[in-house]
């Protein structure tokens, strides 16, 4: 149910100090990429060993293909933004997309298919199922074989898991990182020559991966605030609920939409921050206790469906309007809001993003050039098109919309 | 002469209601045994507190080797070498020998001991205390009570003590632990320590005191030579009264044969051999006796089902019984247990829940508990047993040993049960009140009821049983009826030392 | 002397009540002094409410604490209730009947594997119903695929988010379940041999009590109230809450423990649990008015819990030197 939200919950707290990775930190000013790459020169020969890039693959930060990456980057912003009528929206300031020559890790394909390690989650939710689910089902496709090591949520295990994957001596590996603290596991397989792609979440400095590829957190903050500032006209009370409380996850959205709404919004008053765990019941208690003594609140800044879930139940049922909420999707609240007036605007964080991130593992092997970081595009929408999202025939865990063929929706029992 | 080694005069303490000592003297020589008898709440344990610097006297004085002295707290007493030995042992199971002997001692006020130093010192210590074969590294919880006493003995000696109190420390003994105890009280003495030695059993007053004192409600009754004190004396000043029967007569058994066991063998390491057969009839009352570990409890609590029998049947009034607890108690076989604490009372309980607590069905019609029947039940079994409380809603754990022993009884009576199972009995308890024990076991003897009892003291058992066991080594030694009971045959069986033996 | 005034004083004296009231006077007060909107309507409700799920789970967990025992597995066996109630009736009202007929044979099974452990394997409490604990996580885990599929019904709202005279229907539900347990614990033979057993389980074995059952129906006992709970939870949210199986909830032993039952067995009635648990309530919905993050919630309801175990430590201590 709770979708990405728990996979994170075991994140080591060390992230939260740490400078959030890929970011140049002399690249100051809210600026689109384009500005950017006009210091990316200065910036990238003195980072060559920075996060992105890490031990020994070769980045390249100011060619033209790292310029063609950054404009590719900088569009899925676009796209986004553009979906739920906010243009012009711009990666986050920092934001730092190189090109990796990959020519030393390319070889040549196996008879029986490059053999790709996959560090993955374990199935603890439907969120984490999906995720593997649609890792095989690429691989099926693409003719790769699956060394497949669940963690089960934690990040001690994925630590052995990574050293176990490694020692069978895989074309590349992809890992969904459950903490950083399998960092160093991550850099010793790099440092023995096999290419690491970090999937569906983060790692911190030095890790010697040679992609990333995840929806960027700082996009999913930034379209929940920049919408809900839209959707009041810039002023009034707003409340944000967040998921677990140091869990990346719920930080980095939080961190960016709260920079949002103190510089750009100076009429928006925050006026509680509350966690509610990525639970329903929990949120619909904080909701209740929110609307009892904020009679007078716009909107609620949320980064989960399933906290708006609650908001819903407890507005609802005290007979209230519900105010205008966000976060990524589930098919629970598409379900429970449908044909109800509740306006919202979400952004999924899908868990079929793993697929993409074995195409870039392939693409490494392949020896094709590809960027240091992947933003993932995915489904953004406000209440006006519930009807092309919603799938009333099927589970409420089910993340829409679902890139995954129907049998295999109903094999996974989420159709 | 010298200065006596310890020395109080006019002790005064007084609690809220009630003088707990009321200007008692005792003086105490080294090298001498002073029995310190008295029953419960003569004031013992609050002269105990207030020589051990455990609670200040409101009035009085106290000198130590002649000098003057206040002992604020226990490490005043300790500092002027006075040093005790509860009835509780407070031995930590989980240290060695070692550990346990240094306790407090680890580091002395020159700085730190050498740990050659310390096993120096403990192995003498062990060694004056009886113990000087044991390895100072086993693991203290492995050892007998016994064994642990003495223990806690060589821990008071290592802390050099001129004075030593020893509170009860034969409570938990029988036989051979009896006699090493008895062995290293008399040593002791003979290097010229002080000891101050409380007791209930007066038969370890004419083996082992020099000098005696005798408390009655918090006041001095008298004091002097041990010579000057038959136990008849003993008896008459703690009491206050003349006990001439201390032993009741008892009644002609009945023929009906209630309890009857056939080559019962308790489970356990070492079961083997021919078992136990055992005829109990009704009105029978039969002693069992037999040196620490020789069965005898082990016996008692196999009967009751509380622990497993490895082969063997018994029957009450011709019926088999299951081996087990609820199947005994249901076939009238009850057990009063040694542990009276821990084992015979729930403590927490107001003294009216532990009188019906095993008869909470027969106060409960229709599972709703009635507070009406509960405390008639409470005053009969009071009335009848005479059990000095203050009401029914007195904490069972504020009675004395006897009247606690009294709603043991009480608790079981209340399920009419017919066979009676005593595990020392009188343990623990003051001499007025064994033997208003002893009279009413005998009086429900006398009603029919088959009795068993256990114990470690051989004048209860010749003076209380129509016929007596004798275990030794977890088996029945021998059996002993009517003119043939008595100490030394016991002993002898006890002991495996008689011809006679069986 | 210490452990004897303590039992009489957590029994029957008021002493015993004394503390957890005036706290919860405190916290009363406070809360208007710093958080003006407490006493506003809708939050008095959400405090009743709170009280009312809590309250469920804190009788069983009393009753498992009087017989010295602690059950850890209240909150998968509520997570569990959600699970079974949304997929066997996947919102469908009629069906409702038997997934609460299979959600409550789940919870006797649930309390009679916790018992039995205890009881018969002699396995410690706290390490039996933990093991238990995760073992339904990883069976819900296992079972769902981690994807919880099904409605809640309607028919459930009104036990979770209804209201009867104003007032939510769970604190009725808690207000019902208290008197019942009161009643037994102080009226009956069960509560006498619960009571016993708990204070000296050898004494009472030994005194023919078959502590074995009693020790068993406490188990069963604080399950089937998890279930009720876990129905209250369901249909309050209206939804499966997969994140409610996951999470050890310790409220109802936060609450008992801080109304004054102890955790050594024995000592304690429901009077105390009342008490703790509007005490916790209060606690809570105050804690989130203020905006405390959930860390910030746990620090102030462990610090209860310590200051409560702390307070009954002394107090009695104090007395028993007479």
């Amino acid at each position: 149910m709770s979708t990405r939200g728990r996979r994170h919950a075991l994140r080591s707290r060390i992230e939260e100090v740490l400078p959030v990775p890929f970011r140049l930190p002399r690249v100051r000013a809210a600026v689109a990429v384009a500005a950017a790459s006009a210091l990316a020169l200065s910036g990238c020969s003195t980072e060559r060993e920075s996060p992105g890039t890490g031990l020994g693959a070769a980045a390249d930060c100011g060619g033209s293909t790292a310029q063609s990456f950054r404009q590719q980057y900088a569009q899925t912003w676009r796209q986004a933004g553009d979906a739920i009528g906010l243009p012009g929206l711009t990666p986050a300031a920092g934001t730092q997309v190189c090109e990796i020559d990959t020519a030393r890790f390319a070889k040549d394909r196996p008879k029986k298919g490059y053999r790709i390690a996959f560090a993955a989650q374990g199935p603890t939710n439907a969120w984490a199922t999906t995720n593997e689910e649609a890792f095989r089902y690429r691989a099926r496709q693409r003719g790769a074989k699956v060394l497949y090591a669940s963690a089960n949520g934690d990040v001690n295990k994925q630590v052995d898991n990574v050293q176990q994957l490694v020692a069978q001596r895989p074309d590349a590996l992809v890992v969904v990182p459950m903490g950083d603290a399998i960092t160093g596991q991550v850099r010793a397989a790099a440092s023995q020559g096999i290419p690491v792609v970090v999937c569906s979440g983060r790692l911190g400095e030095g890790s010697g991966a040679v992609s990333t590829v995840t929806r960027d957190y700082e996009l999913q903050g930034t379209l929940w605030a920049e919408w809900i500032a839209r959707r009041i006209g810039g002023k009034g009370k707003i409340a944000m609920l967040s998921g677990i409380a140091g869990v990346p996850t719920a930080e980095l959205p939080k961190k960016q939409a709260e920079k949002i709404f103190a510089q750009r919004y100076p009429g928006i008053q925050v006026v509680a921050k509350q966690n509610t765990d990525w639970s329903a019941t929990k949120a619909k208690t904080v909701a209740a206790q929110l609307l009892a003594r904020y009679p007078d609140l716009k909107a609620v800044w949320s980064d989960s469906a399933i906290t708006d879930l609650g908001v819903y139940e407890a507005y609802s049922q005290a007979g209230k309007p519900v105010p205008p909420v966000t976060g990524d999707v589930t098919n629970a609240f598409l379900k429970a809001v449908q044909g109800k007036d509740v306006p919202f605007a979400l952004s999924a964080f899908p868990p079929e993003q793993s697929a993409q991130c074995l195409d870039t593992a392939l693409d490494v092997l392949a020896g094709k050039k590809v960027p240091s970081q992947v933003n993932v595009n995915s489904a953004v929408f406000t209440d006006k098109q519930i009807t092309q999202y919603v799938r009333p025939e099927c589970s409420d865990d089910l993340a829409v919309p679902s890139a995954l063929p129907a049998d295999l929706l109903k094999k996974l029992k989420l159709c | 002469m010298t200065a006596p080694a310890l020395e109080a005069r006019g002790l005064v303490k007084r609690f809220p209601g009630v003088t707990a000592l009321d200007g008692v003297d005792l003086v105490c020589r080294a090298g001498r045994v002073h029995a310190l008898l008295g029953e419960n709440g003569a004031g013992k344990s609050t002269l105990v507190k207030i020589l051990t610097g455990n609670q200040p006297p409101d009035e009085g004085e106290l000198r130590i080797g002649g000098t003057a002295v206040r002992l604020h707290d226990p490490r005043a007493a300790l500092a002027h070498g006075v040093s005790a030995v509860y009835q509780e042992l407070t031995v930590l199971p989980e240290l060695s020998v070692l550990d346990n002997v240094m306790l407090g001692q680890e580091v002395s006020r020159r700085g730190l001991l050498s740990r050659d130093r310390q096993r120096d010192t403990a192995r003498a210590a062990l060694r004056r205390a009886g113990l000087g074969d044991l390895d100072p590294r086993t693991r203290a919880g492995t050892l007998s009570a016994a064994a642990q006493q003495l223990v806690e003995i060589a821990r008071a000696l290592v802390r050099g003590s001129r004075v030593l109190l020893l509170d009860e420390p034969s409570a938990l003994l029988s036989g051979e632990g009896l006699s090493a105890l008895h062995a290293v009280v008399r040593e002791l003495a003979a290097d010229g320590v002080a000891i101050i030695y409380i007791t209930h059993r007066l038969e370890e007053v004419r083996a082992l005191a020099d000098d005696v004192t005798v408390l009655r409600d918090g006041r001095l009754v008298s004091t002097g030579p041990a010579d000057a004190y038959p136990i008849d004396r003993i008896v008459r000043e703690m009491v206050g009264r003349d006990v001439d029967a201390v032993f009741p007569e008892l009644a002609e058994p009945g023929a009906e044969e209630v309890l009857s066991v056939r080559g019962l063998l308790p489970a356990g390491p070492g079961a083997a051999g021919p078992g136990l057969d055992l005829t109990v009839r009704a009105g029978e009352i039969v002693g069992v006796a037999g040196l620490l570990g020789s069965g005898r409890s082990r016996l008692l609590r196999t009967l009751a089902g509380v622990q497993p029998r490895a082969a063997g049947t018994v029957t009450v009034g011709g019926s088999p019984v299951r081996a087990s607890l609820h199947a005994a108690v249901r076939a009238g076989v009850v057990l009063v247990p040694e542990e009276r604490k821990t084992e015979g009372l729930v403590l927490d309980l107001p003294v009216r829940a532990n009188t019906t607590l095993s008869s909470i069905g027969a106060v409960s019609p229709g599972g709703w508990l009635s507070a009406a029947r509960e405390r008639a039940a409470f005053e009969a079994e009071r009335d009848r047993f005479g059990i000095r409380v203050s009401g029914p809603e007195q904490p069972t754990g504020q009675l004395s040993g006897g009247n606690q022993q009294k709603i043991v009884l009480a608790k079981w009576l209340r399920t009419r049960p017919r066979v009676l199972l005593l595990d020392e009995p009188t343990r623990g308890i003051d001499i007025g009140a064994k033997a208003e024990i002893y009279r009413i076991v005998a009086g429900l003897a006398a009603e029919g009821l088959a009795v068993v009892f256990a114990s470690s003291e051989l004048p209860e058992v010749t003076g209380l049983a129509h016929r007596v066991l004798v275990c030794q080594g977890g088996r029945v030694a021998g059996e002993l009826t009517g003119d043939q009971i008595n100490e030394e045959r016991i002993m002898h069986l006890a002991l495996g030392t008689s011809r006679e033996a069986s | 002397m210490t452990t004897l005034t303590a039992g009489r004083a957590a029994r029957f004296a008021p002493a015993g009540t004394l503390m957890p009231l005036s706290g919860l006077a405190l916290v009363l007060v406070a809360a208007a002094v710093w958080t003006p909107g407490f006493y506003s309507e809708a939050n008095l409700r959400l405090v009743l409410f709170q009280a009312g799920l809590i309250g469920v789970t804190a009788v069983g967990q009393t009753v498992v604490l009087l017989g010295r025992g602690i059950d850890l597995s209240v909150g998968a066996v509520m997570g569990l209730t959600t699970v079974i109630v949304a997929t066997q009736t996947d919102g469908d009202g009629g069906k409702l009947p038997a997934a609460i007929l299979l959600a409550v044979l789940a919870g006797i099974a649930i309390g009679a594997v916790n018992a039995g452990l205890v009881v018969l394997r002699g396995v410690p409490p706290f390490v039996a119903t933990f093991a238990v604990f995760v073992l339904v996580q990883g069976a819900i885990t296992a079972w769902t695929r981690g994807a919880a599929a099904g409605d809640i019904p309607h028919g459930l709202q009104t036990l979770g988010s209804g209201r009867v005279l104003g007032v939510p229907t769970p604190l009725w539900v808690f207000a019902g379940v208290a008197a019942v347990a009161a009643v037994v614990l102080a009226r009956t033979g069960a509560g006498r041999r619960l009571y016993a057993t708990g204070s000296n389980p050898r004494a009472a074995r030994l005194s023919g009590i078959r502590t074995g059952r009693v020790i068993a129906a406490g188990y069963i006992a604080s399950a089937l109230l998890a279930v009720l709970a876990g129905l209250i939870s369901a249909g309050y949210a209206g939804h499966v809450d997969a994140q409610l199986s996951r999470s050890l909830d310790l409220n109802s032993l936060a609450a008992a423990v801080i109304g004054g039952v102890a955790l050594t067995g024995g000592k304690g009635h429901i009077g105390h649990t009342v008490l703790g648990v509007a005490l916790l309530a209060v606690l809570i919905v105050w804690m989130l008015q203020l905006g405390a993050g959930t860390g910030g919630q746990l620090a102030v309801q462990g610090a209860a819990i310590l200051l409560a175990t702390w307070l009954r430590q002394r107090g009695p201590a104090a007395a028993g030197t007479r």
